[in-house]
C-alpha cells in the first residue's frame, strides 16, 4: 500500500498543485504495476563519538566529518547512527527502460521511486531510533553529505564502516556518488536527553 | 573431486574484534599488525583449516589509492603461508564501485586492477585463486578472464545471493554457474549472503548446473545488531548441520564467510571426518546466458529474435549509423515483450566501425532487456571484443566448414565459453539434406576436436530461398530433423530466408517454420512480432503489449490536436495517416503539433497539469512524427542540440526528459549519454557544428565538470550557444559557470532551442 505522503511528494516533484484527483490515482497505477522493483534495504550500525573538534571522529571506525554544519547537528551528541539506504538496482533498470517505451510512465516511476526512498528510508531508521530513544537518547534527523558544508565525498567513509556494497549493494563512486540512484546515507545524532 | 578442501572462516570480522576500526582497510594490518593476522591464520589451520585466505579481500589498486598495494598483497600472501597451511588463496572480491553500463567503471580499468593483484598474488606465492563476496557478474567474469590470463592458478568463483535468491545486481545461482563453468572456472558456489542453512535452496541449484566442484562459505547466521555489536546466531553446530546436507548435494569445498571463527571450521572438520564426497551427474545443456536469466536451447523452442539486423531495414541502419540508440533498444524490448527468448545482433554496414558499434550496441542492450545474446558477425576482431565484454554466455553467430572461418572463430568461442552455431556451409553449397547433414557432421566432428564441447554446439541447416528452388525448404526440413535424431544437437534457422524474392512471404515463412519444428528446430530466428509466427509457435509468442498503466482521460481525443492534450497514444499514428492524404506534413506539425505542445507546456508551467502529461503530450507527437518520417522526411544528418551529463555524474533522468521533448518539437538531437568527458562534447561539436550545446549536473560537486567543458568547447573555436540545467542550478550558478542559457526544465530547454535555432519548419 502506497502511502498518502509518499503520494504528495511524488505530485509535488512532478510539479502538480495536486488540485487533479486523477493525477494521483495515475500514480497509484504506476506504483502497483512495477511493485516488484522497489526492493528498500537498509543497514545501520551505532558508534560513540570520539571527538567533536577538530573534526568528527567516533570510537571504532575510520570515519572523519569535517564542516561546520555536521558539528551543528552533533553539538551534545555521544553516539551517532549511521545508516545506508537504497532501492536497488532493478529500480534503476525500470526506469531506464520505460523512458524509451512508456516515458510519462518512467517519469513518474522516478518520483514515486524518490519520495518512496525518502519514506521508507525514514521508517526503517525510526526503529534505531526508538531503540536509542528507551536507552535515554535524544535522536535528530538523519544528515547526508552534500546537506550544509559536509561534502558528499564523506558519503564513501560512511558507506565503508558500514560495509553497504556487501550488506545491501550499495556503491559509492569516487566523486561521492551513489549507486543505484536512488538511495540515502547518512548519520543521525545521539544526544542523552538529560542534556 | 575425490577428496574434501577445508577452507578457513571470517577474516574481517576476525580482525575487528582485534581492534581494526569498521571502515578502515583490514588489509593494511598486513604492514602494521602481521602478527595479528598472522595468530588468525594459524588458528584456522589448528582448527583443521587446508586452505587460508590472505588478507587481501579489499587489496584493490582503485579502492587503496595511495597505498603499496603490491607489498600489501605480497605480504598479505606470505604471512598466510607463515601459518603452515596446506595451500594460501589469494584473496579478492569487487572494487566497491559498478561497472558500465550500470556504472561508470570501465571494463578495462576493472581488468587492468584485477591483473595487477593476480601478478603479484602469484609472484608473493599464492597456490589458488578466490574470487569471492561477488555480486556483478560482468566483475566476475572480468576477474576470472585477469586470473587466467595472468596466472596459471587455479581459481575458485564464489557470488552472493539475498534473501530472494538473487544477487544484488539479479543474477540467478544457475545463470552464474553456467556462466562461470563455460569461461572455465575450476570451482563455483556461494559466500557471505545468508547462513548456510538459508542457503541451501541456492546450493541446490549450483549443484545442479556446476560442471567443476563447488565450494560453499555460508555466514554465521544472518547478521544483527545488538547492544551496539554485530552478533550472528548460528552456533557452529547449526553451521555443520546445515553444511552436512550440502555435502549430500555434492559440495566439496567448504569455508565460513561473516560471522565464522575456527570454532565453525573446527566442526566443519569434525563433521567431514565421517563423509565421503558425493559424485553429482551433471547434464551438460545447450545454454545462453545473460546477466539474469538462462535460456537452455535443448528444453523446448526458443525464439531468436531477429530485428537488431540492419539487413533490409532502413530505419535500423540510419540509426545505426547516427548512433540513435534509443530506437535500437526500443527494437529489443520491443522483442521481449513480443516473446522472444534470444535477441541476434548483428551491426554489419560498411559505414561503421563494427567492433565499436557492436560492443556500445551490445552493452546498451544487455543492460536494458534481460535477454541473452547471440552476436551475429564475421568479423573476428568484433566478435573477440564483444565476447570478452559481454555480461553473460554469448551465442555465436556464426562459423562454417571453412578454414579460415573455423581459425577465426574457434578459439573466441572456446575461450568466452561462447555457444557456437555451425552454418552448414563450406567451399560449396549444400542443396540437399544429405549435404546438409554431411556438413552439420563434419562441423561436430571438427569443433570437438578443437576443444568446442558437443553442448556447446548448435547448426543452422542453412535456408535457402525456395524463389530459384522449391525444394529447398523440404531440404532443409529434413536436414534438421536429421540432425536433431542422429547428432543430438540443438539446431538453429533462420526461418524468414526461404520466402526471399516471393510474394505473400509470411505465409510461406509460418508454413516453413511449422515443417521445421515438426522436424525437431530448437530455435527458429525470425520476427516475434509478426502474428503469423504465434499461430505456429501455439501459444509460445505473446502478443505485443502495447497497454499502459497510465491511461489519461481521452474523451477529448478527437482530432490531432486533442489526442496531443490528452495524451492519446493509441489514435495518433491512424491520424497522422489520414491527414497526411490532404495535408503537407509541416502544416501537420505547425498546426497542431507545435500549438497543442505550448497549451499543455503553459498549463504545465502554472501547475496546472503536472508533468507526466506533458512527457505524454510530447510521445503522442513523437509517434506522429515516425510516421511523418517514414513518409520520407527525413532529416540531414545534422543534430541541432548536443546533449550529455557531464564528466563525474551519473545522473541522466533529467537530461533524458529534456530529449523527449526537444524531440517532440522536432529538434534532432543527438545524446552524448552521462558521465561524457570534455574531449568527447568537444569531438562530438566539431564532429556536427550543432548550434545548441545542452549540459546536466544534478550534484553541486560535478557542476564544475560544466565550467571545464564550456572552457574546453570555447578553446576549441566552438561557436554553439551552451544551455546548462540540472536540480542543484540556479540562474546565478549558470552566470558562474558562463554559460549562455539557463535552462530551468525541460520546457524552458525547448524555449532557448526555439531562440537558437529559430527553426522556419520541420
Amino acid at each position: 500500500m502506497l502511502e498518502e505522503q509518499v503520494i504528495r511528494d511524488a505530485l509535488r516533484y512532478l510539479g502538480s498543485k495536486g488540485e487533479d484527483p486523477s493525477d494521483s490515482e495515475l500514480l497509484k497505477n504506476v506504483f502497483d504495476a512495477y511493485r516488484e522493483v522497489f526492493c528498500p534495504r537498509q543497514v545501520t550500525a551505532t558508534f560513540r563519538v570520539k571527538d567533536h573538534e577538530p573534526a568528527l571522529t567516533f570510537e571504532g571506525c575510520a570515519v572523519t566529518l569535517v564542516g561546520e554544519s555536521i558539528g551543528r547537528h552533533f553539538a551534545g551528541a555521544t553516539e551517532g547512527i549511521f545508516s545506508a539506504f537504497t532501492l536497488g538496482v532493478a529500480f534503476d533498470r525500470k526506469v531506464r527502460e520505460l523512458s524509451l517505451t512508456r516515458p510519462s510512465e518512467s517519469v513518474a516511476l522516478n518520483a514515486l521511486g524518490s519520495a518512496y526512498a525518502e519514506r521508507k528510508a525514514d521508517e526503517m531508521l525510526k526503529k534505531v531510533r526508538e531503540e536509542k530513544e528507551a536507552e535515554g537518547f535524544k535522536t535528530n534527523f538523519r544528515f547526508c553529505p552534500g546537506y550544509g558544508d559536509l561534502p558528499i565525498t564523506a558519503n564513501v567513509e560512511i558507506a565503508a564502516a558500514l560495509g553497504a556494497t556487501k550488506k545491501i549493494g550499495l556503491t559509492v563512486t569516487e566523486a561521492g556518488l551513489l549507486q543505484p540512484i536512488k538511495s540515502i546515507v547518512g548519520v543521525t545524532a545521539c544526544v542523552p536527553a538529560e542534556r | 573431486m575425490n577428496e574434501f578442501l577445508i577452507f578457513d572462516g571470517a577474516m574481517g570480522t576476525m580482525l575487528q574484534a582485534k581492534g581494526l576500526p569498521a571502515g578502515a582497510f583490514p588489509e593494511t594490518y598486513n604492514l602494521t599488525h602481521p602478527d595479528v593476522v598472522l595468530a588468525v591464520h594459524k588458528a584456522y589451520v589448528e582448527a583443521g583449516a587446508d586452505v587460508v585466505t590472505a588478507n587481501t579481500f579489499g587489496a584493490n589498486p582503485f579502492k587503496m589509492k595511495g597505498m603499496d598495494v603490491a607489498e600489501i598483497i605480497t605480504q598479505g600472501v606470505r604471512i598466510a603461508k607463515a601459518s603452515g597451511a596446506r595451500k594460501v588463496a589469494l584473496d579478492v572480491s569487487s572494487h566497491g564501485a559498478l561497472l558500465e553500463p550500470n556504472g561508470s567503471l570501465s571494463f578495462d580499468e576493472a581488468y587492468e586492477n584485477y591483473a595487477f593483484i593476480m601478478k603479484a598474488g602469484a609472484k608473493a606465492g599464492a597456490d589458488l585463486v578466490l574470487i569471492e563476496t561477488m555480486s556483478d557478474l560482468l566483475e566476475t567474469k572480468c576477474a576470472l578472464l585477469a586470473a587466467k590470463e595472468n596466472t596459471d592458478l587455479p581459481v575458485y568463483v564464489t557470488m552472493t545471493y539475498m534473501e530472494d535468491g538473487r544477487t544484488f545486481l539479479g543474477t540467478d545461482p544457475v545463470t552464474a554457474t553456467v556462466t562461470l563453468c563455460s569461461l572455465g572456472a575450476d570451482a563455483v558456489g556461494v559466500n557471505c549472503s545468508l547462513g548456510a542453512r538459508d542457503l541451501i535452496p541456492t546450493v541446490r541449484k549450483i549443484a545442479a548446473y556446476a560442471t567443476c566442484p563447488v565450494i560453499v562459505q555460508p555466514n554465521a547466521g544472518l547478521p544483527r545488531i545488538e547492544n551496539g555489536k554485530t552478533v550472528y546466531d548460528d552456533t557452529p553446530e547449526d553451521f555443520a548441520a546445515a553444511m552436512s546436507e550440502m555435502v549430500d548435494l555434492g559440495v566439496t569445498i567448504l569455508g565460513g564467510c561473516c560471522g565464522t571463527t575456527p570454532d565453525y571450521i573446527r566442526a566443519l572438520k569434525g563433521l567431514l571426518r565421517d563423509k565421503t564426497p558425493v559424485v553429482r551427474d551433471v547434464k551438460r545443456h545447450t545454454s545462453a546466458t545473460s546477466a539474469t536469466r538462462t535460456v537452455f536451447l535443448d528444453e523446448g523452442v526458443k525464439v531468436i529474435g531477429e530485428r537488431l539486423n540492419p539487413t533490409g531495414k532502413k530505419r535500423l541502419k540510419a540509426a545505426l549509423i547516427e548512433g540513435d540508440t534509443d530506437y535500437i533498444l526500443r527494437e529489443a524490448i520491443d522483442q521481449e515483450r513480443a516473446g522472444a527468448d534470444i535477441l541476434d545482433l548483428n551491426v554489419g554496414l560498411p559505414e561503421i566501425d563494427e567492433t565499436a558499434t557492436l560492443v556500445r550496441v551490445m552493452k546498451e542492450v544487455s543492460s536494458t532487456v534481460s535477454l541473452p545474446i547471440q552476436l551475429d558477425s564475421s568479423d573476428k576482431r568484433a566478435l573477440e571484443r564483444a565476447c570478452r565484454l559481454y555480461c553473460g554466455k554469448p551465442i555465436i553467430n556464426s562459423v562454417n566448414m571453412k578454414g579460415e572461418s573455423l581459425d577465426a572463430i574457434v578459439p573466441i568461442a572456446k575461450k568466452y565459453g561462447a555457444t557456437l552455431i555451425g552454418l552448414c556451409l563450406g567451399e560449396t553449397m549444400p542443396k540437399t539434406h544429405e549435404e546438409r547433414y554431411a556438413y552439420a557432421s563434419a562441423l561436430v566432428n571438427e569443433l570437438t576436436a578443437r576443444g568446442i564441447d558437443k553442448s556447446d554446439i548448435v547448426i543452422d541447416c542453412l535456408v535457402l530461398t525456395i524463389a530459384t528452388d522449391e525444394t529447398q525448404a523440404t531440404e532443409t526440413a529434413l536436414a534438421v530433423k536429421e540432425v536433431t535424431e542422429k547428432l543430438g544437437v540443438c539446431t538453429v534457422l533462420g526461418v524468414s530466408n526461404v520466402s526471399f524474392g516471393m510474394p505473400d512471404r509470411l505465409k510461406i515463412n509460418a508454413a516453413f517454420l511449422s515443417e521445421c519444428l515438426q522436424a525437431g528446430l530448437s530455435a527458429p530466428i525470425l520476427n516475434p512480432l509478426v502474428a503469423e509466427y504465434a499461430e505456429v509457435l501455439k501459444g509460445k509468442l505473446l502478443s505485443l503489449d502495447t497497454s499502459s498503466y497510465f491511461t489519461f482521460d481521452q474523451s477529448g481525443a478527437v482530432d490531432i490536436r486533442g489526442m496531443v492534450l490528452c495524451g492519446a497514444v493509441g489514435g495518433i499514428e491512424e491520424a497522422v495517416r489520414e491527414a497526411l492524404k490532404t495535408r503537407d506534413p509541416i502544416e501537420i506539425i505547425n498546426g497542431e503539433f507545435i500549438p497543442a505542445l505550448d497549451e499543455i507546456g503553459a498549463k504545465f508551467e502554472k501547475g496546472e497539469v503536472f508533468l507526466p502529461r506533458l512527457i505524454a503530450a510530447a510521445e503522442v507527437v513523437k509517434k506522429g512524427m515516425d510516421v511523418m518520417r517514414a513518409g520520407g522526411d527525413e532529416n540531414d544528418g545534422r543534430p541541432d542540440v548536443i546533449l550529455a551529463t557531464v564528466k563525474g555524474d551519473i545522473h541522466d533522468i533529467g537530461k533524458n526528459i529534456v530529449k523527449m521533448l526537444l524531440r517532440s518539437y522536432g529538434f534532432k538531437v543527438l545524446d552524448l549519454g552521462k558521465d561524457v568527458p570534455e574531449s568527447e562534447i568537444v569531438a562530438a561539436w566539431e564532429r556536427t557544428h550543432a548550434p545548441l550545446i545542452g549540459l546536466s549536473a544534478l550534484m553541486t560537486t560535478t557542476v564544475p565538470s560544466m565550467k571545464t567543458t564550456i572552457d574546453a568547447l570555447r578553446a576549441a573555436g566552438s561557436t554553439a550557444k551552451v544551455a546548462v540545467g540540472g536540480a542543484v542550478l540556479t540562474e546565478e550558478y549558470a552566470k558562474t559557470v558562463v554559460a549562455d542559457f539557463y535552462g530551468k526544465d525541460a520546457r524552458a530547454t525547448v524555449k532557448i532551442a526555439e531562440l537558437v535555432i529559430r527553426k522556419d519548419g520541420a
